[in-house]
């Protein structure tokens, strides 16, 4: 398949912005899904006692 | 909390870095000086690849057209440069050789049926005139490859699929590939740097781990071979977009570079895998530090693999400090600027990684306390 | 410093005694070199493809893959058979067991590659154009390498679990440019009797072989322990 230098150069610069963005975008919601179950066990720690 | 605040502004530094160097790269940045090749140095055996010329036709001569059943010769020079009024100005201006205005176009002879396109669009033989941009594929055929072949020429086609003949002198024609796809460079080598700075981080802290048996330093190697994985990644995709344009290939299991850095991923894949096939917390940084100390073997030989070329098989530039051929000033800042981003990139992507990875520990410690209770 | 050698022997006894890797890796080698005797039945008979070409290609990945069939287990049966702890309370430097491991390693796939070569040249008829020694001697050189970083792999390997997946993800990277690319090109040109033009991969060959030896010499105590 052909294409054109351009459409090269869009396609790299995709590949680099999806790749950083999408890995980032990655470890925000891991991390909240984390800092959400912390939260939810810290609850339940509390609430049945100790 | 002050890894955090350091986090955030690392973030913001790399977030403008980053932008900059994309408007540096598009804009500021100057086209290369048009890469003229000699007929054996494009693809001398590759059968199948081939290699796309685009530019803007100067010097048209059309010799025979019309004729029934004669092959129409169109001749014509290509030039790869998209803006011909810049180029008009510069011939005015006797400065077509300067640093980017170098543009030595390639001459063009369309044999048989040329443009003459029945079936598809306009008659573009009319529309073939000086300024008119259009874009030719050259494939090399099995009749030009080999030892003792005279390279006589690369088959041109048109997006009309009708056959030419690019330069038809035997040997010694040169053509040019696209040179705007030299712009993905300043994002393929940075990539490509903060992943050996990656690999190196791992390196590093899987000694201290070993020496110190401080947990943190674990998780610091875990992220960036993670990171190392991420950038190595977007290195070995974004260098076959610009390959095809400029080697008319995807990839060259020839050459030394590509193949030890494909290497090098592959080990650090491996890397990865083999953390996530281990539970134990001791027992996986511990073994999984060794392998990363093992594998860090493929680093060095990525990096230096296209420095010591002419030992090695490496058609791939060499691009910092080479003897050969440097950037221009404006590329060259561009580069360090694109460096400098993606060291931020780096830097704030593994304190990101380090403060889950800090996080998860957490959980798994009150998954433990409550586990503990029951 | 004989520790390693004493456990060496120990590892073949036990290996004689029972045969069960030996064995393994011979119905391996055997199984290789006929599927690569079907593969390329045509393409041989044809012209198509150079046996010598072939018998290069063939051989180092039979010897690669055997050797992951046999070296897998020289860790995972002492972990299964929980004879481990033993070794490691053995009044030895760790890196003995790592060098006697290495050893006992050596002593089986060597045996296996020459197996392989004697299967190739039966299956295909072929004499590697009366060069057989310095193949021979290529294949020692290049399974001294993959004994090295292959023994160091399999110890980290053990350790998790799809460990018989896992060795060959984490080892064939590692062998690819070490052994196999070099040694494929060093076979090539000692059938041909070209040898002399090999030198520079078969430097490369023992500069890896030095360079695993030495990490897995300094490393191997972390892998083992625990």
């Amino acid at each position: 398949m052909m294409f054109s230098s351009w459409l090269a150069l869009y396609v790299a610069y995709s590949i680099v912005w999806l790749g950083v963005f999408g890995y980032l975008t990655y470890l925000f919601l891991r991390q909240r899904r984390i800092n959400g179950d912390i939260k939810a066990l810290r609850e339940e720690v509390s609430k049945h006692g100790k | 909390m002050n890894l955090k605040k350091l986090g955030l502004i690392v973030t913001a530094v790399a977030a403008v870095l980053v932008l900059v160097t994309t408007y540096l790269a598009i804009y500021y940045a100057p086209l290369p000086a048009t890469s003229v090749k000699e007929a054996g140095d494009i693809m001398p055996s590759v059968e199948g690849s081939s290699v796309t010329v685009s530019g803007f036709v100067t010097g048209l001569n059309i010799t025979d057209l019309r004729m029934k059943d004669s092959p129409a010769v169109i001749e014509f020079s290509l030039a790869d440069f998209v803006d011909y009024q810049r180029y008009e100005a510069a011939v005015a201006a006797g400065n077509t050789s300067s640093q980017w205005w170098t543009v030595r176009p390639i001459d063009v002879k369309i044999l048989s049926g040329g443009f003459r396109s029945t079936s598809f669009g306009p008659d573009i033989t009319n529309d073939v005139h000086n300024t008119t941009n259009i874009s030719l594929s050259a494939a090399v055929t099995a009749g030009s490859i080999g030892e003792n072949s005279q390279a006589l020429g690369y088959y041109l086609y048109t997006p009309e699929t009708n056959s030419v003949v690019i330069s038809s002198s035997q040997g010694g024609f040169s053509a040019m590939t696209a040179p705007i796809a030299q712009k993905i460079f300043y994002f393929h080598m940075p990539s490509a740097w903060a992943s050996y700075m990656g690999f190196i981080v791992t390196l590093v802290a899987s000694v201290l781990y070993l020496r110190t048996r401080n947990v943190k330093y674990d998780w610091i190697a875990m992220s960036s071979a993670e990171l190392g994985v991420l950038f190595a990644t977007i290195a070995i995709t974004t260098g076959p977009v610009w390959a095809k344009q400029e080697w008319g290939v995807y990839w060259r299991w020839d050459d030394t570079k590509l193949v030890t850095t494909f290497i090098m991923w592959l080990v650090y894949i491996g890397y990865l895998s083999l953390r996530a096939a281990m539970s134990e917390p001791t027992t996986r940084a511990r073994v999984s530090a060794v392998y990363g100390i093992v594998g860090f073997v493929t680093m060095p030989m990525s990096l230096l693999s296209s420095r010591i070329a002419p030992l090695l098989n490496s058609s791939h530039p060499e691009v910092i400090a080479s003897s050969t051929g440097s950037l221009s000033a404006q590329a060259g800042m561009t580069v360090g600027v694109a460096v400098v981003a993606f060291t931020f990139l780096f830097v704030a992507m593994l304190i990101k990684r380090f403060e889950i990875a800090e996080n998860e520990e957490e959980l798994e410690e009150l998954k433990r306390v409550i586990g503990g209770e029951e | 410093m004989m520790a390693f050698v004493e456990i060496a022997a120990k590892d073949l006894r036990i290996e004689l005694r029972s045969k069960e890797m030996l064995s393994a890796m011979f119905l391996f080698a055997l199984l290789m070199v006929l599927a690569f005797r079907f593969a390329f039945d045509q393409s041989v008979n044809s012209g198509s493809v150079v046996v010598s070409d072939l018998a290069a290609a063939a051989l180092w990945i039979c010897f690669s893959f055997a050797a992951i069939v046999g070296m897998h287990t020289s860790f995972a049966k002492e972990r299964d058979r929980e004879t481990l702890e033993g070794l490691l309370l053995c009044p030895v430097d760790r890196s003995a067991i790592f060098l006697g491991k290495a050893l006992a390693n050596l002593v089986l796939v060597f045996a296996v590659d020459l197996l392989s070569i004697l299967f190739f040249a039966l299956f295909f008829s072929y004499d590697f154009n009366g060069n057989s020694a310095p193949v021979i001697g290529i294949a020692f050189l290049g399974t001294v390498t993959l004994v090295l970083v292959g023994t160091l792999v399999a110890a980290i390997s053990v350790n998790s679990r799809a460990r018989e997946v896992l060795l060959p993800i984490l080892l064939i990277p590692l062998i690819a440019f070490s052994v196999i690319i070099p040694c494929v090109q060093a076979t090539r040109n000692a059938i041909n009797g070209q040898l002399a033009e090999s030198m520079g991969e078969v430097q490369s060959i023992i500069g890896f072989a030095v360079i695993f030896a030495a990490v897995g010499y300094l490393t191997i105590d972390y892998v083992l322990e625990g």
